[in-house]
């Protein structure tokens, strides 16, 4: 302790010359009590915020940790205030963190005979459960199997390599019988466009190969290399449709769609604007083009293109919703 | 007048009397060439032949010179003058205890009950009445009363489709070959054993003349003709669903597919019940077996076997460039026929040719056996803008094909064990196929020492044009890779597929039932030697 006259007359004028031991005691617990006091707000202050509720009671906890062991409470405290400071993946609860993805826990199957109709979702954890009886997952493939391919077009090529050969057969069955469905169409309007002769043939079959190509698709009948090929083969045949008929509003919105899968967006922009031109309805257009503007980034224009669509119901009203409340103080459409 | 079929080659006794279906001698392909390979594989033997097909026209000249211990060959057309000519006959009663017999038969088949000597004892019993003056005869089926109550019967109990028309006349369509087979078992010269290789019509003849004979018989099944009848049929578009909207459950086959799929089931089991021997070529196959009501102890596993040495030259002949890359050819090498999934195959090409622009796709096999199909194939081609790079070969002699490509193809749906990869295997050729039948063991080996050799190629799954492409190029770019898989197809085909140790569990078999025929079950005919019924 420093030797200080100030101090010194400062003491005795507190303690006087005999002074007693509560005056000791008191000279001891009135600091330490302040210090206390002031440890424990410094100390809340940094806990973390989901220890801060009670306030008071904190205070008070830490309070009384720190008053009544004097050198270890404050110790301790402090060292806790430094590790949250510095270290505070320690105690911090983080709001973003992993989860599993959840899984629908079909039901054991307990051999009873089955019923017809299920429902999508069913079928589907049906299908995935190599548990369940082969007679029950080719109820349920045959129940999923009417749904338009490019619903069920994962599915099926899932099955592809499932372990059990009938299973496999049935998907091979389903999705070769689309695919000849579109094929068999495409090699006869092939036909017939190599042997067209007058300009409006040509313009009518190439339209139709142009439509046909986008069919496989859209119905996610072909994958990879196939596709780039088809998507290629539509385009073409779209555009020599096109050079004979500039005004076909649906052709020329079928070649921006193929644009954009094709990531030729300046081009599938153009297209649209030919679409609008040829007559295309706006809500068949804007989508496409606010799709575009969104793969530019343009965001600011994806909120101007979904304010001009009126609400239709289905998926797109979601979507609006969505953009037409991100600009603060933006009404809800 | 009904087909009385055509005989190329007659005798009165053979030692073995083959039963084949869409095979030897008018159909090019791995069954009909196993067929030949066998017949010459025992020239001591005297062998038969009765050739079961669909129509004639179907079917062009035999494709193979006729082996000189092929003593009778006889060819039925099975689709042919189904319909009986001439005057409308008399109603008939019909035999009520006969069609109740029948009717037991069909109940064992729908229970799938196991057990195969009830159903052998059952066959036994009726198939000596489908004579043409039995209480089952063909007459009696299409005219008899009692066959007409089993029908409308039947139809009102168990036909969910509502039209009874095509009930009764799909029920009339797939029962009416039964009679023809009757009519050739009770002609077919004698034999000291049977040997078919397929159920199905086939094995339903050796049904017959096994019962009819008393001779014991033995079947060799390279596929599943059940589980490939069931692939046409889940694809067919021939056949009627009469159900309206509101009756209609997409969770139910319509009924006249199950119907046919239920019929050739129960030819598949009749066969199973009467053989005394149930060849199949690897072990998933022989489990099927099991599970299509096969008794267990009766089957056995014989893989196919080729004659090594013919295709071994083709390994130092080979046309590698000067960085020992393979000639950039996949090929296909198998009949044009949707089972092989050709199309998937060509669309493969468009991948390969994304990497490989130099590379080409060869289809080496017959393109007759469905012309429609081969047409769909040629305008794929043409709508894929592969004119350049496709090639449709026919049918070639594979020694001399095998060092002008670098891989052997197979897209098939269904496979048992390709005799294509193995010869690919012998003459220096590794493969890419499809995870069907036995190709993932041939690729990559069944059990450790067989894994240990390597992998022969590459395997995907079915419909899969992109991984089938991408799998192509990889062996192709890839002198390493492809040296080590021709080095691994050598030493595995080497080892456990040659003609040599087929040959020899065959003659195994083949001595088992020749000298030491299984005892004739009471009711029966007798042996060799008694009148043909």
């Amino acid at each position: 302790m420093p030797d200080s006259p100030a101090l010194h007359a400062w003491l005795l004028a507190v303690l006087g010359t005999q002074p007693s031991s509560t005056r000791l005691l008191l000279l001891f617990l009135v600091p330490h009590a302040l210090a206390s006091v002031l440890l424990a707000v410094g100390a809340t202050l940094v806990f973390p915020p989901r220890y801060r509720i009670p306030t008071g009671w904190l205070l008070a906890a830490i309070f009384g940790f720190v008053f009544f062991l004097p050198v270890i409470g404050p110790v301790v405290v402090g060292l806790g205030a430094l590790l949250n400071l510095y270290f505070p993946s320690l105690f911090h609860q983080y709001v973003f963190g992993r989860t599993p993805k959840p899984t629908y826990q079909l039901p054991r199957d307990r051999g009873q005979a089955g019923e017809g109709g299920l429902r999508g979702g069913d079928a589907r954890a049906r299908l995935r459960d190599r548990a369940t009886p082969v007679a029950r997952r080719m109820q349920a493939l045959l129940t999923v199997g009417d749904a338009p391919t490019r619903v069920t077009g994962a599915l099926l090529r899932e099955l592809l390599a499932d372990p059990v050969e009938d299973m496999r057969l049935l998907a091979y069955g389903m999705m070769e019988k689309r695919e000849q469905l579109v094929s068999g169409q495409l090699l006869r309007q092939r036909e017939l466009l190599a042997q067209a002769r007058s300009e409006a043939e040509v313009r009518v079959a190439a339209r139709r190969v142009a439509e046909l190509y986008w069919e496989l698709i859209y119905q996610d009948l072909v994958q990879g290399d196939m596709a780039a090929y088809a998507l290629e083969q539509a385009r073409v045949h779209a555009e020599r449709a096109l050079a004979h008929d500039h005004s076909d509003g649906p052709l020329w919105l079928l070649l921006a769609r193929i644009k954009i899968r094709q990531e030729l967006l300046d081009e599938a922009e153009e297209a649209l604007r030919n679409a609008l031109a040829g007559g295309v309805a706006d809500s068949a257009v804007l989508p496409y083009l606010a799709e575009l503007h969104f793969l530019h980034r343009r965001f600011d224009k994806v909120r101007d293109v979904l304010r001009q669509m009126a609400p239709a119901g289905g998926v797109l009203d979601p979507l609006r919703r969505y953009w037409g409340r991100t600009l603060p103080g933006a009404p809800v459409a | 007048m009904r087909d009385t079929g055509i005989f190329l080659r007659t005798a009165p006794q053979v030692d073995v009397l083959l039963l084949l279906e869409g095979t030897f001698p008018y159909v090019s392909g791995g069954v009909s060439n196993w067929v030949n390979d066998l017949i010459r594989g025992f020239p001591q033997t005297r062998f038969g032949a009765v050739f079961l097909g669909s129509r004639r026209s179907d079917y062009g000249e035999p494709r193979f010179a006729l082996p000189p211990n092929l003593l009778h060959l006889e060819c039925h057309f099975l689709h042919e003058n189904l319909e009986a000519g001439g005057d409308r006959p008399d109603a008939l009663d019909g035999d009520a205890a006969a069609y109740a017999r029948v009717r037991e038969l069909h109940e064992g088949f729908r229970r799938e009950v196991r057990g195969t000597d009830a159903l052998e004892s059952l066959l036994g019993e009726l198939t000596p009445l489908l004579g043409a003056d039995g209480p089952l005869s063909e007459r009696s089926f299409l005219h008899s009363r009692e066959a007409w109550r089993m029908v409308t019967e039947s139809y009102t109990e168990r036909c969910s489709d509502p039209s009874f028309i095509d009930y009764f006349w799909s029920v009339r369509i797939m029962h009416a070959p039964l009679w023809a087979l009757a009519r050739i078992a009770r002609s077919a010269p004698r034999a000291r054993m049977l040997h078919t290789v397929s159920t199905g019509y086939a094995g339903f003849l050796g049904v017959l003349l096994h019962h009819a004979q008393g001779r014991p018989l033995l079947l060799s099944e390279h596929g599943i003709y059940t589980k490939e009848r069931k692939i046409d049929l889940f694809q067919a578009s021939w056949i009627r669903d009469n159900r309206g909207v509101l009756e209609k459950t997409s969770a139910q086959l319509a009924y006249f597919r199950e119907l046919w799929i239920r019929f050739f089931e129960a030819l598949g089991r009749s066969c199973y019940a009467s053989a005394t021997h149930i060849v199949s070529l690897y072990e998933a196959n022989r489990q099927r077996q099991i599970a299509d009501g096969a008794s267990a102890e009766r089957t056995v596993c014989i893989a196919n076997g080729i004659d090594v040495a013919r295709f071994a030259p083709a390994r130092t002949t080979r046309q590698h460039d000067a960085a020992d890359r393979p000639p950039p050819v996949a090929c296909l090498i198998g009949r044009v026929v949707p089972i092989k999934d050709v199309r998937t195959f060509l669309h493969s090409i468009r991948s390969v040719i994304a990497r490989l622009p130099q590379a080409q796709g060869w289809i080496a096999g017959p393109t007759e056996e469905d012309p429609e199909y081969f047409d769909k194939c040629r305008m794929t081609v043409a709508s894929l803008g592969l004119e350049d790079h496709v090639r449709f070969l026919g049918h070639q002699e594979i020694e001399a094909l095998l060092p002008r490509i670098g891989l052997v193809v197979l897209s098939s749906i269904s496979e048992a064990l390709p005799l294509s990869i193995l010869e690919g295997f012998a003459g220096g050729v590794p493969c890419v196929c499809t995870d069907v039948g036995s190709c993932r063991q041939l690729v990559y080996g069944l059990g450790e020492d067989d894994q240990a050799l390597g992998a022969a190629g590459a395997i995907v799954r079915i419909a899969d044009p992109q991984a089938l492409g991408e799998a192509i190029v990889d062996l192709l770019e890839s002198p390493a890779r492809w040296r080590a898989a021709q080095a691994a197809a050598c030493a595995r085909v080497e080892r456990d597929y040659t003609r040599e140790r087929m040959f020899a569990r065959y003659a195994q078999l083949y001595d088992s039932l020749l000298q030491n025929p299984p005892p004739v079950a009471a009711g029966m005919a007798a042996p060799a030697g008694a009148a043909s019924s």
